[in-house]
């Protein structure tokens, strides 16, 4: 132990001359006794290392942008080619005072994680521990991968401060990790992973591309809803003034189909009401994989507003698959508030009625009562691509 | 921490990274979900458009169809592609299109606007419908550097060729023999070159001062090389339809033939029929010249003592051979009886033979006639480090042929025999 110490000294006397190596080597000797040990047994050895300094292990000095300075193996930060470069230009950072300054994305917990990967990949590059480029491929992927493994706001920091550094391979493995927790993720978890915020408008979300699942039905399916909603909120207003009124308009609805039917009851008219819409439905389930003529577009839309929001909400969850036909026809109506129902029921009930080709005299009929004058435009004026439809055109 | 503040919401990171960082993300993710981004927030709501990549197909761009006729799906599909390239911003580096869309008739628009936005590098695969021609807008796309053609139809007209084309990929292209010869001529700077399954050619002659890699699979049809000097890989299949070929009197064979004419070459891998067609003819019994080249890889019938011939002459004109792959296509054993031992126990042993081979492979071993061949090159590759031998998933047991091959004396002392795991089917491993 004691010549140990004489060594020591007397390497501590040979070194002052010798200035940045010899600090250099002070303090590996503080902090790297085995070193010194290895070099001091033989004596001759150590006046090599005095002479060619460069069998020392040296070090880069760093400073952050936050003024720490840390210090790194000399080896370690030649994998960064920035940094390379500059101490080549520049001659810096071989000492306390003239430390390199780094980006200001840098701060030094991500630093101490660059150098923790450069260390890794430099010397796995030098080892001839592995037999060969295959298993120093796989030790390399299995370390990317451990290494992978952190919170999302420590993985951007990483990215940018690597981007910053320019260190390529690590920019692509953060930016493959960041990527994979993109993909196949439906919006609302990719913005819980990232707190991103959710700052779009509804139309905004709807325009320009639509997302590229959707089918054109779904957009003008989803502006008919709008709309509707529109709509809605005007005949409520109109059911505010005129709330008497309209009770007197259904009542009057249901007296006619009762006559019209033949003195059915309530429920029978019901019950008409749905078979209308089921056969309805029917039909227009067999004309959707067909012709684009405005007829049956119209009739797609009456099928599809009383389901428009279940399928918004289906556009918004972003289904892969395009939701089946059936999907549409099934819609939920108990979704909505009662008067809203009672809108939609009316609504579907008065379209079926208009193009069912059973109807036409009978509505001349219903018509020419005269009581529901009212009603009849109103609703044809509301709709106006639905116009051509009904030729009913009373003005 | 504290001291570095990212954007107003420090929560959220990934928004603020820079620009090309971005780019590289949504780059990495297949197109539907860079797409998708475009509704998280306001800072991502334009990010897509810029990414220089557009791929569409079945990775990238997973459609389903489930409910759809064909019709309706091509017409959705056509609408995505539209918009997209309508809101597309920037320059357009790479497409793909490699999605099953039956009709045609939108591709020439794409392409023209392809065309005007700095496209480098075509993928265009058709697999259904009919064959798709191609537009003369293609040909001025002068910044192409990659093509890569799957059922078009290709007739340039006056054509100055791609200067800047370096990769060339036909599959079942209909082109003409002297149009493709003219285009392979007129780029300068093509280095690969692949053709595959083409069809209306008689033959095909390859004059290209780039050229550095060629693969040819298809038909046998007469490939002849004319002006190659930078050759360094030729991977040829060839198919046979008809058991008479042609070879005439005092002609050597078109493999010496063709070795002749590639100065650089380095690696050579002949599948299928063609070395059986290639070694049809005489062989060379004094060789001219050596060759440089280092792999060989084909698929030889062991039983074929002209095969066999040629191998023996190949390998004596190659002394730089490092690896030989061989394998063995399986023929019906022959009535009579072959005389492989005898050939093999009469081979001279000279003196540059195998002298560099360090890596021999025997693969759809299936009965003990192919072993000679193996206790020969071990008898004779001073410096062999490794010979895997693996056998034809049609034989009943390895035991026999392995016992025998234990025996074989071996001069490399090195060498190792080391027995592939065997395969489900005979797959050829030249094609991996």
């Amino acid at each position: 132990m004691q010549s140990v110490l004489l060594q020591h000294e007397t390497n501590q006397s040979k070194l002052v001359i010798l200035d940045s190596v010899g600090f250099c080597c002070i303090f590996l000797s503080s902090i790297f006794p085995t070193f010194l040990e290895k070099s001091c047994i033989p004596m001759s050895e150590n006046e090599k290392a005095i002479i060619k300094p460069e069998a020392m292990k040296p070090f880069i000095w760093l400073q952050c942008a936050d003024g720490s300075i840390q210090q790194v193996e000399e080896e370690v930060v030649m994998f960064c080619p920035m940094i390379y470069r500059e101490i080549l230009q520049t001659g810096m950072g071989s000492s306390q005072n003239s430390a390199i300054c780094l980006p200001d994305r840098v701060n030094p917990a991500i630093l101490s994680l660059i150098f923790e990967y450069c260390r890794f990949h430099q010397v796995l590059g030098r080892s001839n521990k592995f037999p060969g480029p295959y298993f120093i491929t796989v030790e390399r992927k299995s370390f990317d991968e451990k290494f992978i493994r952190m919170d999302t706001k420590k993985l951007c920091e990483l990215t940018s401060a690597a981007d910053s550094l320019q260190l390529k391979p690590l920019v692509d493995l953060t930016s493959r990790a960041l990527a994979r927790m993109i993909e196949g993720k439906t919006p609302e978890e990719i913005r819980e992973t990232f707190h991103l915020p959710d700052d779009l408008t509804e139309e905004e979300k709807l325009e320009p591309l639509k997302n590229v699942n959707d089918d054109p039905r779904i957009r003008l399916l989803n502006r008919l809803y709008a709309k509707k909603r529109k709509e809605l909120k005007e005949r409520q207003k109109l059911k505010d003034i005129e709330a008497e009124e309209e009770k007197k308009d259904e009542r009057s609805v249901d007296e006619i189909l009762s006559f019209i039917n033949g003195e059915e009851d309530s429920k029978g008219v019901n019950a008409i009401k749905s078979k209308k819409k089921n056969r309805k439905k029917r039909d227009s389930h067999k004309d959707i994989c067909g012709q684009e003529s405005i007829r049956l577009k119209n009739k797609k839309e009456a099928n599809f507003s009383p389901s428009a929001s279940q399928c918004s909400d289906a556009r918004d969850n972003d289904d892969d698959t395009f939701p089946s036909n059936g999907e549409f026809e099934d819609g939920d109506i108990d979704d909505l508030d009662p008067a809203v129902k009672e809108e939609l029921d009316r609504e579907v009930e008065d379209f079926a009625r208009r193009l069912n080709s059973d109807w036409p005299e009978r509505m001349q009929e219903f018509l020419s009562l005269g009581q529901n004058q009212k009603l009849v435009p109103n609703r044809a004026s509301s709709h106006g691509s639905l116009h051509e439809t009904t030729g009913m055109d009373r003005r | 921490m504290s001291s570095i503040v990212i954007g107003n919401n420090t929560l959220d990171r990934i928004s603020h990274l820079p620009p090309n960082i971005i780019e590289q993300i949504l780059m990495r993710l297949p197109l539907r979900d860079a797409i998708r981004t475009s509704i998280l927030s306001h800072d991502w709501r334009y990010a897509w458009s810029s990414i220089p990549h557009l791929a569409f197909s079945w990775q990238e761009f997973p459609l389903s169809i489930c409910n759809y006729s064909q019709v309706n799906f091509d017409r959705k599909l056509v609408d995505i592609i539209h918009q997209v390239l309508l809101l597309h911003q920037g320059p357009i580096h790479r497409f793909e299109l490699s999605i099953q869309l039956r009709s045609s008739k939108d591709i020439d628009g794409w392409l023209l606007f392809l065309s005007r936005n700095d496209i480098r590098e075509i993928i265009l695969h058709r697999w259904e419908g009919e064959v798709y021609k191609l537009p003369s807008c293609l040909l001025s796309c002068k910044g192409l550097r990659s093509l890569s053609l799957h059922r078009c139809m290709f007739r340039p007209v006056h054509f100055q060729g791609f200067p800047r084309l370096a990769s060339l990929f036909l599959r079942s292209v209909a082109i003409s023999q002297d149009g493709l010869e003219a285009l392979i001529t007129a780029c300068p700077l093509l280095n690969k070159l692949c053709l595959i399954d083409m069809f209306d050619f008689g033959g095909l002659k390859v004059c290209s001062p780039s050229l550095v890699n060629l693969t040819f699979v298809g038909e046998h049809i007469d490939l002849s090389f004319e002006n190659v000097p930078l050759l360094a890989t030729l991977s040829v299949s060839l198919t046979v339809k008809s058991d008479k070929y042609y070879a005439a009197p005092g002609v050597i064979c078109k493999l010496f033939r063709i070795l002749y004419h590639l100065p650089s070459i380095k690696k050579i891998v002949l599948g299928g029929q063609a070395f059986k067609v290639w070694t049809y003819g005489e062989l060379p019994i004094q060789l001219p010249c050596t060759y440089q080249l280092k792999h060989f890889h084909a698929t030889v019938n062991f039983k074929d003592m002209q095969e066999m011939f040629a191998i023996v002459s190949l390998c004596r004109s190659c002394p730089l051979l490092v690896t030989l792959e061989l394998e063995a296509r399986f023929v019906m054993p022959a009535n009579h009886e072959t005389p492989v031992e005898k050939f093999w126990n009469s081979q001279q042993s000279f003196d540059c033979l195998f002298s560099q081979l360090k890596i021999l492979e025997i693969t759809g071993v299936s009965c003990i006639l192919e072993l000679p061949f193996l206790k020969f090159v071990l008898a004779n590759a001073p410096v062999l480090e490794t010979a895997y031998i693996g056998f034809d998933y049609r034989l009943k047991t390895e035991l026999d042929i392995t016992r025998e091959m234990i025996k074989f004396r071996r001069l490399s002392p090195a060498a190792e025999i080391k027995i592939l795991k065997r395969k489900f089917r005979n797959a050829s491993s030249m094609w991996a």
